[in-house]
């Protein structure tokens, strides 16, 4: 029912992915072929053509040669031969699958079969008719007969109908039938069965059941346990997120011409994608170290700008503009911190020094901003009308004319005052996290949608 | 721009810096401090012109202490354990070894039957006596296959095949020469069983299996670990279990392992009816006079069965209904259609529909019920995991808590991970503490086979009670009865619906042909 969280390998399925490739190649091959043959010939040389006149002079001199056509024809003939054995070789020699996926373009952010903006494969503008079809097929059919003597009967007559265009009811792989992976399957689908129905103590338990099996791959799961782990405990799933984020690290190259069997949207990263985990983890600390810094506790939140701020040197973080923009919240959200708790009374350095602080704070928060403007090109797109008047609003705070200002003994007006001050803080958090709230609750499970979702509410 | 890569904490006037980068081939931190004592590698070769260029870059990762270690050490690192660990011997030594083995599981097999199930002590000794005919019988082909040439040579006239032919055979005999396999283990002790008369069936070997209660799957892992290396990959495999046996393969098996040591000579091979009768009642909550209609029937009619297990060594071998168990289990169905045809007043249809009605969830549990749960995991094809409530996945959790993630999650197998990645997994399994202490446990208290038993045929009795009012006749009822008991049999001792009907159908032709001959 669900996706089980091992690398299932079989050999039929393997197999029906092997000559599944080899019908596709040769099918596109011989199709392209015949193609280029419909083009213009390649006009030959004037040398050329004189010695081959030449010859064919001498040979009517003999009296061995027949017709004009005759001649062209066989020569022909024995190119296509020759063409033919050297595919062979090359098939041979080569994973057909990777040969099949060299040539169709696969984002790892998003993972699907898009002939994507690199545009590797072109468009067919010609016109298949049903006889050279039938041509082809008939061909690619006896190319096929060697590989399919050595295959199971199932797998040939699986392969068979997908030619035909049928599909058979009872899937190749039946699911899981050895006694650990049926084991393993059946606590999947309870764990995704009890967190639908909201069980979490049970999915819990499910879960932490689920990692200690040895062959699970925890980067499978890994959003299904934080979010079980974040309905149990907010602090610890922000430690599942970073240890995912240390394990499982970006320094991987993701190469183009393998087909994963996983997809490596959610699973992992590599040095130019940001995994998944890890923007999870910035965006839960970010705003779970909010709600610490208002209760007065600013630890935690200097602890993440720099460690975000040593992220940001290395790839793949130094290229993602969402980093950036995570990056220039922090600041923001600091800058909200300092300048609401800015003692306008406080007079000669240690006002200076306040009001320098929560500057360069600002100053911080546009410098990320632009620079996850210049990363993104187009791509994120947030919503700086907000911050900016955010950041005006902060910055108006530090030159409030004090209320009070020279009668000390009005303290509990003052403190009255701050009070109110406060409170608009919180609304004014409220206001410009509602945005990255929206985005938060996108990210929780579903973050391919992140992106679009944010440009809709831009774009509105 | 270079980027930046992690590495060990600077330290250099307490600068904080774990980010290091190449500045003039010095490696420096983020704040400028120059590392000491560094040194880089240099592997390229200079001597290989010819083929083009290659440039290996060093890449860096960190290891668990937080210092640098090249990616290329790894590899290198790795290829000099390869050369450590590839101890696997092969042919006739491995061969031995895999037989050692075998017979290691099969002595835990026993001792766990015999502390466990409180199984006799001397179980092992017949147990013993018959792995010394198996083994015996192996050394026998051994000694046959030494010179094939004398008896092939007489069949086959035509001169052109004769030498191909015969190293076809003497392929086949070498690839099937052991035909042991991990039900070859159940098998035996199954055997052992008859021969001792004990009332135990291949259904509850199955269970056991199944349950985990029993060591069989991935008992390659219980292996000494010296072993274990030492054996190669397919007998490791074979060791392993794979799927639990179904569509009569476990039959099969004891039919092929009787032949290989002509059982029936040697050792008491019959079966005895009247346990089995009396665990195929309780199996299906029939009312216990069934148990004397089938004794009694059984004696009528099957006059010439004596129960005996086959002998058979085919690979395809289809009449089931030779199997002494499938035997007396055609018999019983038939029985219990043929009574319930002929004595309508005494069972009305509101008891047949009893028999037919699902057995509501009770909210209790017995040991019994849980393994066979787990057991259905592998029989049953419907998707019953959606139905279960609470209760039943409680149980199902405690059961994977108690009886298979220690066997199945050793430290054996994190003895081949690297330091770094055995870190790794304790700090997950500290986010992720089991916590069973402060967990639910299922509400009720675990019934006794006994109680559990009785709870079912009260169950029943209340059902019975009612009037019958569906819409079925009573022939269509007592088919349906009929269907139900094959199903249930059919799931408890491993063999597809389609062969047991087929077993019946038989079995029926059979007692026909009995009795028009009485």
């Amino acid at each position: 029912m669900f996706e089980i969280p091992v690398n299932v390998n079989s050999k039929t399925l393997s197999n029906e992915r092997k000559l599944r490739y080899r019908y596709i190649n040769q099918f596109t091959r011989r199709f392209e072929r015949k193609d280029d043959r419909n083009g213009m010939i390649t006009p030959e040389t004037s040398e050329d053509e004189l010695q081959q006149r030449k010859k064919r002079d001498w040979l009517h001199v003999i009296g061995e040669y027949g017709s004009d056509d005759d001649e062209r024809s066989g020569g022909q003939q024995d190119d296509e031969e020759e063409e033919e054995e050297v595919i062979d070789e090359d098939y041979n020699l080569n994973n057909e699958e990777r040969k099949f996926f060299k040539k169709i373009d696969k984002p790892q952010e998003t993972y699907e079969h898009w002939p994507s903006h690199r545009k590797k494969t072109r468009i067919q503008r010609d016109i298949l008719t049903y006889h050279r079809y039938n041509k082809v097929s008939r061909y690619v059919e006896r190319k096929m007969a060697n590989s399919l003597v050595h295959v199971s009967s199932k797998n040939r007559y699986h392969f068979k109908c997908k030619i035909d265009g049928m599909e058979i009811v009872e899937p190749l792989h039946k699911g899981a039938t050895n006694f650990q992976l049926k084991q393993i399957e059946t606590l999947t689908n309870l764990l995704y069965l009890n967190v639908n129905r909201g069980n979490w103590e049970i999915a819990y338990k499910i879960f932490a059941m689920l990692i200690r099996i040895p062959k699970v791959d925890i980067r499978s799961v890994w959003n299904v346990g934080n979010r079980i782990l974040y309905e149990k405990d907010k602090l610890r799933s922000l430690e599942f997120l970073e240890w995912m984020s240390s394990v499982y690290s970006t320094r991987v190259t993701f190469i183009q011409g393998i087909n994963y069997r996983f997809d490596p949207v959610f699973r992992s990263g590599s040095k130019n994608h940001t995994p998944k985990y890890t923007l999870q983890w910035l965006w839960n600390s970010l705003l779970e170290y909010t709600e610490q810094l208002f209760e007065n506790d600013d630890e935690n939140i200097d602890k993440l700008i720099d460690k975000i701020a040593e992220m940001v040197l290395i790839p793949p973080f130094m290229d993602d503009p969402e980093i950036w923009f995570i990056y220039s919240m922090c600041h923001m959200v600091k800058a909200d911190f300092l300048s609401s708790k800015f003692d306008t009374h406080s007079v000669g350095s240690m006002r200076d020094i306040s009001m320098n602080q929560v500057i360069q704070h600002i100053n911080d928060v546009k410098r990320y901003l632009n620079v996850c403007k210049e990363k993104s090109q187009g791509q994120y797109e947030s919503n700086e009308m907000i911050i900016t008047k955010q950041l005006k609003a902060f910055e108006v705070r530090l030159y409030k004319e004090p209320v009070f200002p020279l009668e000390p003994e009005n303290d509990l007006d003052g403190d009255n005052e701050e009070e109110v001050d406060e409170s608009n803080v919180f609304e004014d958090s409220a206001n410009y996290f509602e945005f990255d709230d929206t985005q938060e609750q996108l990210n929780d499970l579903d973050t391919q949608q992140y992106f679009h979702d944010t440009d809709d509410s831009s774009s509105s | 721009m270079s980027t930046y890569i992690r590495g060990p904490i600077c330290g250099t006037d307490n600068c904080p810096s774990r980010l290091w980068r190449i500045i003039a081939g010095r490696r420096t931190c983020q704040y400028g401090h120059v590392m000491e004592g560094d040194i880089e590698f240099n592997n390229d070769d200079d001597d290989m012109t010819s083929a083009g260029v290659i440039t290996r870059r060093l890449n860096l990762t960190t290891n668990a202490i937080g210092s640098f270690q090249s990616s290329l050490n790894t590899s290198q690192f790795n290829n000099s354990q390869k050369t450590t660990r590839d101890k696997k011997i092969y042919g006739e030594d491995a061969k031995f070894l895999f037989l050692k083995s075998f017979q290691f599981i099969l002595k835990r097999q026993c001792q766990c039957l015999i502390q466990e199930m409180n199984f006799p002590d001397q179980f092992e000794t017949v147990v013993k006596c018959i792995w010394l005919e198996m083994l015996k019988s192996f050394n026998d082909d051994d000694n046959m296959h030494n010179d094939p040439v004398t008896d092939t040579d007489v069949n086959y006239s035509d001169d052109d095949n004769v030498a191909e032919r015969i190293s076809r055979l003497n392929k086949d005999a070498s690839r099937s020469k052991l035909g042991l396999h991990m039900t070859s283990t159940i098998s035996i002790l199954y055997m052992a069983s008859v021969h001792m008369g004990l009332p135990v069936f291949t259904c509850d070997f199955i269970k056991w299996i199944c349950a985990a209660r029993l060591p069989y799957f991935k008992s390659n892992k219980s292996l000494p670990k010296s072993w274990r290396i030492k054996l190669p990959n397919y007998y490791l495999e074979l060791l392993e279990g794979g799927t639990p046996p179904n569509n009569a393969q476990y039959y099969n098996k004891i039919a092929a392992t009787c032949a290989k040591i002509s059982f029936n000579s040697k050792f008491e091979c019959k079966i005895n009816p009247r346990p089995f009768i009396l665990k195929l009642i309780l199996l299906t909550t029939l009312s216990p006079e069934f148990y004397f209609h089938t004794m009694n029937s059984i004696e009528l009619i099957g006059y010439d069965d004596d129960f005996e297990l086959i002998a058979n060594a085919k690979t395809h071998f289809t009449s089931y209904h030779l199997h002494p168990e499938l035997r007396l289990m055609s018999y019983f169905i038939i029985i219990v259609r043929w009574v319930l045809i002929c004595q309508e007043e005494r069972y009305s249809d509101a008891w047949i529909s009893a028999l037919i009605e699902e057995p509501s969830k009770t909210e209790t549990s017995s040991k019994d019920s849980v393994e066979r749960q787990v057991t259905n995991l592998f029989y049953d094809n419907k998707d019953a995991i959606f139905d279960w409530d609470e209760t039943k996945t409680l149980n199902y959790l405690e059961w994977v808590e108690k009886q298979y993630l220690p066997n199945h999650h050793n430290d054996a197998n994190n003895a081949d991970l690297s330091i770094d990645r055995k870190i790794a997994k304790r700090k997950l399994m500290k986010i992720f503490p089991m916590q069973s202490g402060n967990f639910p446990l299922p509400p009720s208290e675990h019934l006794s086979f006994i109680d559990h038993l009785q709870e079912n045929y009260l169950q029943f009795k209340n059902f019975s009670d009612n009037n019958y009012a569906g819409d079925f006749s009573r022939s269509e009822l007592i088919l349906q009865l009929e269907g139900k008991l094959i199903q249930t049999l059919a799931m408890e001792f491993a063999i597809s619906v389609d062969q047991l009907k087929i077993c019946v159908h038989k079995m029926e032709r059979h007692c026909m042909t009995n009795l028009k001959g009485k």
